[in-house]
């Protein structure tokens, strides 16, 4: 008797489980599949690559499907589903003058996630390029300034002729198609923005 | 009804369009298997499956002409097949400008060694907080920031662990702490220091009492990949006996969707607890996490071992 109404409780609480689960997958599947990414430590890598600044605004984008669409043609590939919902792009200042924007996207390489970040002037180029978390065998040279210089300079319609890690021609790749990305999410969203807010 | 109370947040908050700049909803369900009842970490009754917990959190970032300068968070947490609802982080910070000072007032998670940017929560393989500490969350004031490469953190609070959270102090007596940390490419490290009185009748927690705490902490994060290892020394007095211990979590990446977790902690005080933890964490397609552990309990001459399992979903999504 004992065995069976610890059962049941058993079964209730996986049933309690699995319906909470296709519950909220259901409510937020469609709209949600974001990474929960955690940017640590923002203001450190804005300082890096904005030494002279003095604070920062975030800008929230929800992304519309003519933006997806002009994202993709710049691009030249789809989007994966969970960059399709939002992009946050943020606004590097000081006296109240942006100096910059700084973004981040997250990438996947052969040992785990790939954070890139980008500081972008206000003509567009890309300032310099910061990875924030990288667990790949290479990742000292992947993250030395010989590497990520590479990206200093370019803007959205530039080649990217990239030379990569040697032993980690992969995860080069990665990061160079999520600056091309980044690239193309300044165009589409950012260029609208004015230079004093 | 209370059990259904997350679910109908949820289909309220979703459409919700808020006035802030910037306002994120992020959740999570958090369901386990426990072969049998662990001698610390968890309430009694979770062996067996149980939907340890699901949360929602709402964080809103509120601007000024120059920038971000408010910060809104509020969680909520329904634990143990969503019979117990409690605060978890629940905050408003004023924030500084680039590499100046923040202020945080509310319920927020104590800034002592690794708990200063590592919260275990919602993983099979814990921080030591539960044996060593007394204390997790607290409510009080915070100043933090950072100035070039290192780190500091102030906070005084009420030093009040309640299983629900509450905003009642019993006594008049703060908790006080400070933390300085170095932040350096592959690894941090921080010394934390923390005076006061602890009343903890948190049945997470080891051991409910109402004590009076000093602690000092050596906190260090290395990253020599492919290891990942985070240390924690702890030495001080809880009313005036002699405590000290450590923990070693170290996790080892076997590939991008697969690592492997392992946990060694020792405490002393007047009782002796060691645990030695297993596991392996994948990585599944729309943010759900697999993980197992395997973990070896002592205290003084009891032994306990438990396996577990957890599936793991979060989202986060701008409203």
């Amino acid at each position: 008797m004992l065995y069976k109404s610890g059962f049941i409780n058993q079964k209730k609480k996986f049933i309690l489980f699995l319906s909470v689960l296709l519950l909220l997958n259901f409510f937020f599947i469609n709209i949600v599949s974001a990474d929960v990414c955690v940017w640590r430590d923002p203001e450190r890598t804005m300082l890096r690559l904005f030494t002279q600044a003095e604070d920062y605004k975030t800008l929230v984008y929800k992304l519309t499907t003519e933006q997806i669409k002009s994202i993709e043609i710049l691009l030249g590939e789809p989007l994966d589903d969970s960059e399709k919902h939002e992009f946050n792009i943020y606004a590097v200042n000081k006296d109240g003058q942006v100096l910059g924007w700084v973004m981040a996207l997250v990438g996947v390489g052969e040992y785990g996630v790939i954070e890139t970040v980008i500081g972008i002037n206000t003509d567009h180029s890309i300032r310099g390029a910061y990875l924030q978390r990288v667990r790949e065998r290479k990742r000292k040279a992947l993250k030395s300034d010989e590497f990520l210089n590479q990206f200093s300079g370019k803007k959205q319609v530039d080649e990217f002729q990239i030379n990569p890690v040697a032993g980690a021609e992969k995860a080069s790749a990665e990061i160079s198609q999520l600056i091309k990305k980044m690239l193309a999410f300044d165009a589409v969203l950012n260029r609208q923005q004015k230079l004093k807010p | 009804m209370i059990r259904l109370m997350p679910i109908i947040l949820l289909w309220f908050v979703a459409p919700l369009e808020l006035l802030a700049d910037a306002t994120q909803l992020s959740g999570g369900v958090d369901g386990r298997y426990l072969s049998q009842q662990p001698l610390w970490g968890a309430v009694a009754g979770e062996d067996g499956l149980n939907l340890r917990g699901s949360f929602l959190n709402i964080r809103q970032v509120i601007s000024d002409d120059k920038g971000d300068r408010y910060i809104l968070v509020a969680q909520l947490d329904a634990n143990d097949n969503l019979d117990e609802l409690e605060a978890y982080q629940v905050y408003g910070q004023l924030k500084g400008s680039l590499g100046g000072v923040n202020l945080r007032l509310g319920r927020y998670i104590l800034p002592f060694g690794l708990l200063s940017y590592l919260d275990t929560e919602r993983q099979l393989i814990q921080t030591n907080e539960s044996v060593a500490l007394g204390i997790k969350l607290d409510t009080g004031v915070q100043l933090f920031g950072f100035v070039d490469d290192v780190n500091y953190a102030l906070s005084v609070s009420q030093g009040v662990n309640k299983s629900r959270g509450t905003l009642d102090d019993p006594d008049s007596n703060k908790l006080w702490l400070a933390r300085l940390g170095l932040q350096q490419e592959e690894s941090r490290w921080g010394l934390s220091y923390l005076h006061g009185q602890v009343a903890t009748d948190n049945t997470d927690f080891f051991r409910q009492s109402n004590s009076h705490k000093q602690r000092l902490a050596m906190d260090a994060e290395l990253d020599f990949f492919p290891w990942l290892l985070r240390l924690q020394l702890d030495t001080g007095k809880d009313d005036g006996r002699s405590v000290s211990g450590a923990v070693l979590l170290a996790d080892y990446d076997l590939a991008a969707k697969w690592s492997l977790n392992s946990k060694l902690s020792v405490w002393k005080d007047t009782d002796e607890l060691n645990e030695v933890s297993l596991g392996l964490t994948y990585s599944l397609p729309q943010n759900f996490i697999f993980r197992l552990a395997q973990s070896w309990q002592q205290l003084n001459n009891i032994d306990d071992s438990i396996f577990s399992l957890q599936l793991y979903w979060d989202f986060s999504h701008a409203l």
